[in-house]
């Protein structure tokens, strides 16, 4: 029972309510990083370590700290404290760890602190009154949902390329209508998870 | 609770998560430390900062990695020159000499009779390597900007014919166009070298002529014309001994094609007649 709850969580928030195609949110990586399936899936996954990093933080502050103390209306500075934090804890062990990953992201890890999916889904988390497994889940179907995205764009972006197109549409034009489209073809899920 | 209470402790609060986070960070911070060499900063603070990979070495955050670890020469950057090189060599207690400046130069200044269409092909060597040379001549510039592409200082543009030029004042004598062309038509000459020939065709002059109204026919005047010995013909084009050359210019004056140019007129007479 539980179990298929949080199974819908992570379908619902992979795709179903995809945070990228559907709530509109990340769409700085999504166009910024989608050149390459590499190093888009490279992002997506950073990203998903955020996530669900700053999912459980942030619940863990809203709970222990905000909520008892009444302070519910510094969510969105506190939030942005840890994950601020989140992100430079987790760019400096990835650049011990594995400096070639480092070095293929560069500059877009600490934007990562920037994307609003982060932010909104942590707003969203408090929003839905989660518990801390089901936040969990949230972010990681977030992060799963955000890596497709970026994956897909980087895909056809790649195969662009070598495509013919009228010189009024290259280069960003293109690929805000390519975004647009991908968007409508996730409305396809609609309906999919009872929300 | 009072309206000042919760502001304070939300102050409080903000002040005790700020230093939380910044004890989580430094702890982090310490566990992690990646040890680089603080010469690489300065060294890389040095050099040209253009990241044109000339050297060889990824970019000049990889060229400064190398010369400190001791796997590149401080004269490796051919952008920074002699000046970059003792500045390296100074910090790392190193030197080494670097040669001469050189320039880039493109041996071709074509009219060509019947020059090639480029329909649907991009590059000079998609050009070459599809179609190579049936029409016009097979060993001057194909015009698609190869070479334009690479340059990291914007040094080469089109003429009014089609065919590129370097703009000598600009050019930072990287090399990468050397390696762009795929007709080998540009090589680095030294910054004093003034006399250039502007055509590399090989074939005697009848089959040059039918293919080109500029391309240098083997006649022999700029040979006769040339008072200190400085030319001689090999290969149906002519070789000049710099030692001797004195760019007095009789040579190019005599030239009926006028394939022979003097100095830095390439770059600029014909980016202006562009």
């Amino acid at each position: 029972m539980v179990l298929k709850g949080l199974f819908l969580i992570l379908i619902s928030s992979a795709l179903v309510n995809n945070f990228v195609l559907s709530r509109f949110l990340g769409i700085c990586p999504f166009l910024g990083v989608s050149q390459k399936i590499e190093t888009a899936v490279s992002m997506g996954w950073a990203t998903t370590l955020v996530l669900v990093v700053s999912a459980i933080v942030t619940w863990s502050l809203e709970q222990f700290i905000l909520l008892p103390f009444g302070l519910e209306f510094l969510r969105y500075v506190a939030y942005i404290l840890v994950i601020a934090s989140m992100v430079q804890v987790i760019e400096t062990i990835l650049a011990k760890t594995s400096p070639a990953l480092h070095r293929s992201l560069g500059i877009f890890l600490p934007l990562i602190t920037t994307n609003c999916a982060v932010l909104g889904l942590a707003l969203l988390v408090a929003l839905k009154s989660y518990n801390v497994v089901e936040a969990a889940v949230f972010a990681t179907g977030a992060g799963l949902g955000f890596t497709l995205a970026l994956a897909l764009l980087a895909g056809i972006r790649e195969r662009l390329e070598w495509a013919d197109i009228p010189e009024a549409f290259q280069g960003t034009p293109i690929i805000l209508i390519t975004a647009g489209i991908l968007s409508m073809a996730f409305l396809g899920f609609a309906g999919l998870v009872a929300q | 609770m009072g309206v000042v209470q919760k502001i304070v402790l939300a102050g409080v609060v903000m002040g005790g998560l700020g230093v939380l986070f910044g004890f989580i960070l430094a702890l982090v911070e310490r566990r992690f430390r990646v040890e680089t060499d603080p010469r690489i900063d300065e060294v890389e603070a040095l050099l040209p900062g253009i990241n044109c990979g000339a050297c060889g070495l990824p970019g000049c955050r990889g060229a400064a990695e190398a010369m400190v670890a001791g796997t590149a020469e401080v004269n490796q950057c051919s952008v920074g020159g002699q000046a970059v090189a003792d500045q390296i060599g100074s910090l790392l207690g190193r030197s080494a000499q670097t040669g001469p400046v050189k320039i880039a130069v493109i041996h071709c200044c074509p009219s060509l009779k019947n020059p090639p269409q480029y329909k649907d092909i991009h590059t000079c060597l998609g050009y070459q390597s599809l179609i190579g040379s049936t029409l016009g001549c097979s060993y001057g510039c194909v015009g698609l900007g190869d070479c334009a592409q690479v340059c990291p200082s914007d040094a080469i543009r089109q003429d009014k014919n089609g065919r590129m030029s370097v703009v000598q004042e600009l050019c930072i004598g990287c090399g990468l166009c050397v390696k762009a062309c795929p007709r080998s038509a540009i090589r680095l000459h030294e910054e004093q070298h003034f006399l250039q020939l502007l055509c590399q065709n090989p074939e005697n002059g009848k089959a040059v002529l039918a293919v080109c109204n500029s391309g240098c026919i083997a006649c022999g005047l700029c040979v006769r014309a040339c008072t200190h010995q400085a030319l001689r013909l090999e290969d149906n084009l002519p070789v000049v001994d710099y030692a001797n050359c004195t760019e007095c210019g009789l040579c190019v004056e005599k030239c009926p094609k006028h394939c022979l140019i003097i100095g830095t007129q390439q770059g600029q007479e014909r980016v202006n007649a562009s």
